[in-house]
């Protein structure tokens, strides 16, 4: 067999957003960029997702990044040059009690300590003029205007447009098997080529820790599968992204009427084979959430649902940053269910540290040394520990 | 709630569906038989348990009440049930859930046969998506559930066994038919005579089919051959039709237009359950990989019937017994020699069948400028809206694989999951491209198969209580 061997500046691994947003930014450095996808770009969880674009005050790590995610994708039609579904229609936490709303009063300090982000708490009233049709039992929400969502396949069409627009290679169906370095060039293999590049950028989402393994570095990631259920077209129902502030729910209606649901609620996942299956019980509570929370749901049918394959941290905050044994190699995975509003901006910042060889500010606090210690203080933030659960709404 | 378990589930009431009913119960098999109707006999036999309408299924009618009569006698009947999921958990039994008025319900199984027939294959042209335009199993099912019979002048065109059949059964019931437009080429007949010989020699549905055209002839309906470039026409519903054939442009006044382009087998659930599928020239369509008993890809799931692939009411009788037979042999019921024994003249006159088979595929053969629809503007998913311009502007940017094409332009994405506009879709696109139709593939199916009330999947769950979560389980490998 004969092996044709290509050489690059840059190789990034995995066409999900990130490595297609790191690997549009290194473009426009000057590099020569080569990005290899396993099945098709955007094929797993980017391509899949909720789409919302909002933070999640928990992770108090992220909130500086996610401030400046926000305004990323304010912009978004300037990089891609397709308005990709963004919807600034913000995103509303509803508290379902009065016993909540002293966490959801520490849940906005956290917001105005580490971030600018906006938020306003509302009265039962000012909930009611905001999104009408909510349950009538809650007693007030959060509502962060800037928020809002997209479309994560229209996102990631507008991504490969640009990627082909600024000439970077974009290999499909090209899964790295094998990874190995002569002096300072990292060698990709994918059947009958060789991938040749002194950047390598690990971009494989819950495959992440496979691709790391190839290089013999060992970070820790639990592959989940993540449910939606899609509703046929209804009368318009809601005005913003609603979610609830003490358990996990996401709604939304785009343009064409369809409803999303999801949550975050898993089914099982094989990681190997990409099969995901639904579990039913899950399910069914994440959707009689939807309708507790908005009764017309009801009357909706369920059209459509499925999962995706998301990587999870035990800190619940990304890895992204240099590998800790390699030179030239760089990690930028384990989104842990909210890596979607994330990728314009970690592309652009990422790309930024490997041309500059410094990490900026910003991205720093993901560093795959950040250890144990920073893992227990993002967790144990104000008290509020959840084990295995994510509180943020999809 | 979960039923019983059994140790065979049959979806779909038609022939295929009743025979395996009843050979799994002689072979001592425990079975439960799901239809979404509220009463037994498939697509053939659609109301065969009201009385009065004989007329509808001539000949046929006393085997099929046979074949009812026996299935309900062997197992439990779960009609109005639709299947909208179908899970299978490693070693255990395959969940089959259905949705009845009472709710969602899980029915537990060793083996699943899939026998939900087939569906008509969509034809579009400009006009398709307006009302009083029906495909003929809509009308037939109508005639046959309800007895409705249409008033004003009724058009119907297209092509394959059933619309001439449907024309029939119409004039019968005193509609009044202004036209059959037959849009199958005429070298169509040329290519198929040489398999007539055999065919004919093998069954009585070339017969059947000469019956019919005599008798269609009889009853002086007008029919107008080689007929292509169709329009239908209306503002809110149907008014008339426009169409070319040898002697140039004419136009019919109508208030029902009958369309037809055959049938393809209705893979759907197949594809849920993860069965995989092979293209099917003769067709040309995709249909589920079964070996001679039945069995598919996936272990402990069967099908038979037209579900498998085309072959009318007797073939699915006796595919049915197959797959029974094959199922009671897996579960350790009968031994491989009885069961040989008993489908041994099943398998003889499948294969006799085949041959008439062939021989009708190829008479009816859908040439591609049918299957096509020329006019940027035709419809080609009705839920999502989209056109066969906007499909081909997709081929046009290399977009050309069909679940693709889904993620961009939404086709095949509303509550029918493509089930109409995905074989539509495939053709635009190879078309398109210059591509064969079985490079660009066929849509994934997600569950709900059919859509399924908010309120009814969230029935189960109580909202103080949520179920335990997964726990996390890191691993540093992947
Ligand atoms: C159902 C669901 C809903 C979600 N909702 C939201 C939301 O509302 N908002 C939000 O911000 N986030 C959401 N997320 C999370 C978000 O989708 C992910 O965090 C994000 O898409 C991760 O992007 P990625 O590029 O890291 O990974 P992916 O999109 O998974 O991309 C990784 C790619 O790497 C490829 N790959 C793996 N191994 C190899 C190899 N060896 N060689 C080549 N390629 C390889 C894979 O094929 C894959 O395409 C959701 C996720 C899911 C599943
Ligand atoms: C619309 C139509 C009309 C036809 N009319 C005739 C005719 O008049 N004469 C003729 O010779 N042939 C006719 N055919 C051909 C017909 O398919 C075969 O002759 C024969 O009926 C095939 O038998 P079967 O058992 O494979 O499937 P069918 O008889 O089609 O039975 C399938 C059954 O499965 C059920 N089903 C499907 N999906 C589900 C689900 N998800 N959940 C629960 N139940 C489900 C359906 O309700 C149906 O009763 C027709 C085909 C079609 C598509």
């Amino acid at each position: 067999m004969q092996v044709v061997r290509r050489s690059f500046d840059a190789i990034v691994i995995g066409g999900g957003i990130h490595g297609a947003s790191v690997a549009l930014y290194l473009a426009f450095h000057g590099l020569d960029v080569a990005l290899l996808e396993r099945d098709r770009l955007g094929g797993h969880a980017s391509g899949v997702n909720a789409g919302s674009i909002h933070h999640i005050p928990r992770i108090h790590l992220e909130l500086p990044l996610a401030e400046a995610a926000l305004s990323s994708w304010a912009r978004i039609e300037q990089l891609l040059e397709d308005d990709c579904g963004f919807r600034q229609v913000g995103y509303l936490k509803v508290i379902e009690s009065d016993d909540e709303m002293p966490d959801a009063e520490r849940s906005m300090a956290r917001a105005r300590r580490y971030s600018g982000i906006p938020e306003i708490l509302l009265d039962r009233q000012a909930l009611a003029d905001l999104q009408p049709g909510l349950d009538a039992t809650a007693v007030g929400g959060i509502f962060a205007p800037t928020c809002g969502y997209a479309s994560p396949a229209r996102t990631m069409r507008a991504l490969r447009r640009r990627l082909d627009g600024v000439g970077a290679v974009v290999l499909e169906t090209s899964e790295v098997r094998r990874i190995s370095r002569q002096h300072h060039t990292w060698i990709c293999e994918t059947g009958d080529k060789n991938w040749c590049a002194p950047i390598l950028v690990n971009c494989a989402g819950a495959w992440g820790v496979s691709v790391a393994g190839l290089v013999g570095e060992h970070v820790e990631l639990c592959p989940v599968a993540l449910m939606m259920t899609v509703c046929g077209r209804v009368k318009p129902l809601l005005n913003t992204v609603v979610g609830l502030h003490g358990r996990r729910l996401s709604m939304k209606q785009p343009q064409n009427g369809t409803i999303l649901i999801g949550g975050g609620y898993q089914g099982d996942v094989l990681p190997a084979t990409r099969d995901t299956r639904l579990n039913g019980d899950r399910l069914a509570y994440n959707l009689a959430l939807a309708r507790k929370t908005l009764p017309a749901l009801s009357s909706a049918a369920v059209v459509r649902m499925w999962a995706g394959i998301e990587g999870i941290t035990p800190d619940h905050a990304p890895y992204i940053g240099s590998s800790l044994i390699h030179e030239g190699l760089w990690h930028c995975f384990g989104f842990s269910t909210h890596g979607f509003y994330l990728g314009p901006i970690t592309g652009r910042l990422l790309a930024e540290a490997i041309v500059k060889q410094e990490v900026p500010e910003l991205l720093r606090p993901f560093a795959l040394d950040r250890g144990a210690s920073a893992a227990a203080s993002s967790r144990a933030v104000d008290g509020v520990v959840r084990e295995n659960q994510d509180e943020q709404a999809k | 709630m979960t039923r019983d378990s059994f140790d065979l589930a049959i979806v779909g009431g038609g022939p295929a569906g009743l025979a395996a009913m009843d050979l799994a119960d002689e072979c001592g098999l425990s079975c439960v038989l799901i239809d979404e109707n509220s009463s037994l006999g498939g697509r053939i036999f659609h109301g065969i348990e009201t009385d009065g309408q004989d007329h509808l299924y001539g000949t046929d009618a006393t085997w099929a009440r046979t074949l009812v009569a026996d299935a309900k006698h062997a197992g439990s009947i779960l009609t109005g049930r639709t299947v909208f999921d179908i899970t299978h958990h490693d070693d255990g039994p395959i969940n089959i859930h259905i949705l009845g008025d009472e709710g969602a319900e899980t029915v537990l199984a060793r083996r699943l046969l899939i026998a939900t027939g087939a569906t008509e294959r969509p034809f579009a042209f400009p006009g398709w998506t307006l009302p009083g335009v029906m495909t003929a199993g809509g009308v037939q099912t109508l005639l046959k559930g309800a007895a409705v019979v249409p008033d004003g002048p009724v058009v119907l065109a297209g092509s394959g066994p059933l619309l001439l059949l449907v024309a029939l059964q119409l004039k019968r019931a005193g509609a009044q038919i202004a036209a059959l437009l037959d849009t199958t080429p005429a070298a169509n007949a040329m290519a198929a005579a040489p398999l007539l010989a055999s065919a004919a020699f093998s069954g009585f549905a070339v017969w059947r089919g000469l019956g019919l055209l005599m008798a269609i002839r009889a009853q002086s309906i007008p029919v107008y051959r080689g007929v292509t470039k169709l329009v239908a026409h209306g503002e809110d519903t149907v008014a008339s039709v426009e169409f070319e054939h040898g002697r140039g442009r004419r136009r019919f006044e109508c208030r029902l237009l009958v369309t037809h382009l055959g049938i393809l087998p209705d893979t759907q659930a197949a594809r849920l359950a993860g069965c995989r599928l092979r293209w099917e020239p003769a067709l040309p369509g995709w249909v589920p990989i079964v070996d001679s008993y039945g069995n598919t890809s996936r272990s402990g799931i069967m099908i038979a019937g037209d579900a498998a692939g085309i072959g009318g009411a007797e073939s699915a009788r006796h595919a049915g017994r197959v797959a029974a037979t094959e199922a009671a042999t897996q579960l350790g019921a009968i031994s491989m020699g009885e069961r040989d024994h008993r489908i041994a003249p099943d398998l003889a006159r499948l294969k006799r069948l085949g041959r008439e088979r062939a021989f009708l595929d190829r008479l009816f053969l859908p040439p591609e400028r049918l299957r096509v629809p020329t006019d940027d503007g035709t419809i080609v998913c009705r839920c999502e809206e989209i056109t066969a311009g906007e499909l081909r502007a997709q081929a046009a940017g290399g977009v050309c694989e069909i679940n693709q094409v889904k993620a961009i332009t939404r086709c095949g994405m509303g509550p029918c999951q493509g089930r109409v506009c995905g074989v539509l879709a495939a053709d635009i696109i190879a078309d398109a491209m210059g591509a064969a139709v079985e490079s660009v593939g066929y849509l994934r199916v997600r569950p709900p198969l059919k859509p399924v009330p908010l309120d009814v999947l969230a029935a189960r769950a109580e909202i103080a209580t949520p179920p335990p979560e997964a726990a996390f389980l890191y691993t540093r490998e992947g």
